[in-house]
C-alpha cells in the first residue's frame, strides 16, 4: 500500500495547477523512494517530469512499486477543497481502484475524506539521459514569468541566447520586435538568491513556442528561481525546484529552421 | 500472405505459451507474374512511338527501393514463366532480354478469368455472389459472375490493368453498374460486440477542454520534431 503525508496540501494543488494544462490524464508512479510522475503533452512536442522524494513527506510508506492512474483535471477539483495550510494524507491499496485524500485543517478540528477513481491510462515512458548542457541559467522565476508575458504579445516564439555575457530573449512578429536581456549577477528584485547565473560551455540560440514557455510558467508560486538549460538543437530543460521535496521539468522541443 | 484478424480468437495457447496477438497469418499460392507485370510494365518505358525496351531479368529484378525483389530470382523457371506475358530477344546465348506484351498479357488474364469462371461453383467464398442470380438469365449471369472474377483478379492488378481488361470484355463505362452488383451481393459482418463498446467510449470521454489547454491547441508547431525523438523509449 501507499502512504504519504505531505505537511502542505498547496504544494500539490500547485503542482497540479502546473500540469493539467498540459496533461489531461497521467500515471503517479510510486515506490520507496518517492512518487514520479512523466507525461507528454497531447501533441508530443513537450514532456513534463516531476519528481516528490520521500524524503520530503513528514510520513511516506510504499510497499511495493504501484503506479496510480488519475485524470489531473478530477484531482485538481478535488484538491480544490483543501485550505492552503491544510496536511494531505494520500492513500491506496494496491489492489484498489481509488485514491484516498485526507485533508486535515492546523488544528485538526476539520477532517475531510475523498475517495477518487483510479484510470487505466496506456502511456510510454522515454527514458532521459543525463545531458551536459552548454549553458545552464538561472534566474528568478516571476522574470522569467513576465519576459514571456510580455514577449508573447509580438510573436509565438521567442529565441534565447546565451553567451557570457548574459541571456537574451527576442521575439519578433508583425507588430514589430522586442528583446529582453539579463546580465549575470544581477536580480530584479535585489535579492541575492534570484540573481540571475550563468554557467557557459559554448553559446548557444534556441528557438521555442513561447505558448508553451508561458505554459511551463504555471509553475512559478512553486519556486523562486527557475533553471533553463540548453544545448544547440536539442530539447529544453526548464527546471522548478519543489521546496526541498523534489521538482518539476519540463521539456521542449526546440523549432528548427525557423528564425522568426 | 493475408493478415487476417480472427473473430472470436484474441489469442492462442500454443502448448505452455500464450500468444497475445490473436491475428493469423494465411499463406496461399501466388503467381509471380502477378508481382512482376508492375515492375515490367515500369521498366519497359513504353511510349506513343516506341513499344519500349527489352531488359534483362537481373535488371528487371534490381530495384532501390525495394532490395527484396531480387530474392523472385530463386523462383523455377521464372524465365519460362516470364515468355508467357512478354516477348523475349535473345542476342547471345545465355542472354536473354524481355519486354512486356499487351496482348499476351491481356491473354493471360483472360485465360486466368475464364478458368475462374468455369470453376465458378466450385469456389465456397464466392457462394454469397451467387444468391442475386436467381433472377437472372443464362447471359447476365455469366456477365454477372464476370465481374466478380475481374474484381477478384483485379486485387492484384494495376488499375490500368483492371481496365484494359473491362474493356476486352466490353465493360467499359459500367463501372457503378458492376460496383452495385459486388457490393449489393457482400453480406456486411456484424460488428463485434467489443467494437462497438469501443465506439460509444470517445463520445463518453469527451471533455471540455481549460482556457490553458485550449491555448496550447492553437499553439503553432512549426519546426518543432516530436519529443519522442529525442529520448530512448
Amino acid at each position: 500500500m501507499l502512504e504519504a503525508r505531505l505537511s502542505q496540501a498547496a504544494i500539490l494543488k500547485k503542482l497540479l495547477d502546473a500540469i493539467k494544462d498540459l496533461v489531461t490524464e497521467a500515471n503517479f508512479d510510486c515506490n520507496d523512494s518517492g512518487i514520479a510522475l512523466q507525461a507528454m503533452d497531447n501533441s508530443h512536442v513537450a514532456l513534463v517530469a516531476l519528481l516528490l522524494r520521500s524524503q520530503g513527506f513528514e510520513h511516506f510508506r510504499c510497499d511495493r512499486n504501484h503506479s496510480l492512474g488519475i485524470s489531473l483535471a478530477s484531482l485538481s477539483k478535488v484538491l480544490r477543497s483543501a485550505g492552503n495550510d491544510d496536511t494531505l494524507t494520500i492513500k491506496s491499496e494496491e489492489d484498489g481502484d481509488t485514491l484516498q485524500l485526507v485533508f486535515e485543517s492546523p488544528n485538526v478540528d476539520r477532517v475531510s475524506e475523498y475517495d477518487l477513481k483510479l484510470m487505466d491510462i496506456d502511456s510510454e515512458h522515454l527514458g532521459i539521459p543525463e545531458t551536459a548542457y552548454d549553458a545552464v541559467v538561472k534566474l528568478s522565476s516571476a522574470e522569467f514569468q513576465r519576459i514571456c508575458r510580455d514577449l508573447i504579445i509580438l510573436s509565438e516564439s521567442v529565441t534565447i541566447e546565451v553567451d557570457k555575457e548574459g541571456v537574451k530573449f527576442q521575439a519578433a512578429g508583425e507588430i514589430g520586435s522586442g528583446s529582453i536581456k539579463l546580465k549575470q549577477g544581477t536580480s530584479v528584485d535585489d535579492d541575492e538568491a534570484t540573481a540571475t547565473s550563468i554557467e557557459l560551455n559554448q553559446a548557444v540560440a534556441l528557438t521555442f513556442s513561447l505558448k508553451y514557455l508561458s505554459n511551463f510558467t504555471k509553475a512559478t508560486p512553486l519556486s523562486d528561481t527557475v533553471i533553463l538549460s540548453m544545448s544547440n538543437e536539442i530539447p529544453l530543460l526548464v527546471e522548478y525546484k519543489v521546496s526541498d521535496v523534489g521538482y518539476i521539468r519540463y521539456y521542449l522541443a526546440p523549432k528548427i529552421g525557423d528564425d522568426s | 500472405m493475408q493478415l487476417v484478424d480472427s473473430e472470436e480468437s484474441a489469442s492462442w495457447f500454443v502448448d505452455n505459451l500464450v500468444q497475445k496477438d490473436g491475428s493469423l497469418y494465411i499463406f496461399s499460392p501466388f503467381d509471380p507474374l502477378f508481382l512482376l507485370l508492375p515492375i515490367l510494365e515500369k521498366r519497359r518505358k513504353k511510349t506513343s512511338e516506341s513499344p519500349g525496351i527489352f531488359l534483362t531479368l537481373d535488371d528487371l529484378l534490381h530495384d532501390e527501393t525495394y532490395i527484396s525483389l531480387t530474392r523472385l530470382h530463386g523462383l523455377k523457371n521464372l524465365p519460362e514463366k516470364l515468355l508467357v506475358i512478354c516477348d523475349s530477344n535473345v542476342p547471345a546465348p545465355g542472354m536473354q532480354f524481355f519486354r512486356l506484351n499487351d496482348d499476351k498479357t491481356l491473354s493471360w488474364l483472360k485465360a486466368k478469368a475464364t478458368r475462374l469462371l468455369t470453376r465458378y461453383n466450385d469456389y465456397q467464398m464466392l457462394e454469397r455472389f451467387t444468391s442475386g442470380e436467381k433472377h437472372m438469365d443464362e447471359t447476365q449471369k455469366h456477365d454477372s459472375r464476370l465481374r466478380v472474377v475481374i474484381r477478384i483478379l483485379g486485387d492484384c492488378l494495376p488499375p490500368s490493368w483492371i481496365e484494359k481488361l473491362r474493356e476486352s470484355y466490353g465493360f467499359k463505362d459500367e463501372q457503378e453498374a458492376s460496383d452495385y452488383v459486388y457490393f449489393d451481393n457482400v453480406v456486411k459482418r456484424p460488428l463485434s460486440q467489443k467494437n462497438t463498446a469501443d465506439a460509444d467510449h470517445p463520445t463518453a470521454k469527451k471533455k471540455k477542454l481549460t482556457v490553458g489547454q485550449r491555448s496550447l491547441a492553437k499553439a503553432n508547431r512549426e519546426g518543432m520534431k516530436s519529443i519522442s525523438s529525442f529520448f530512448k523509449k
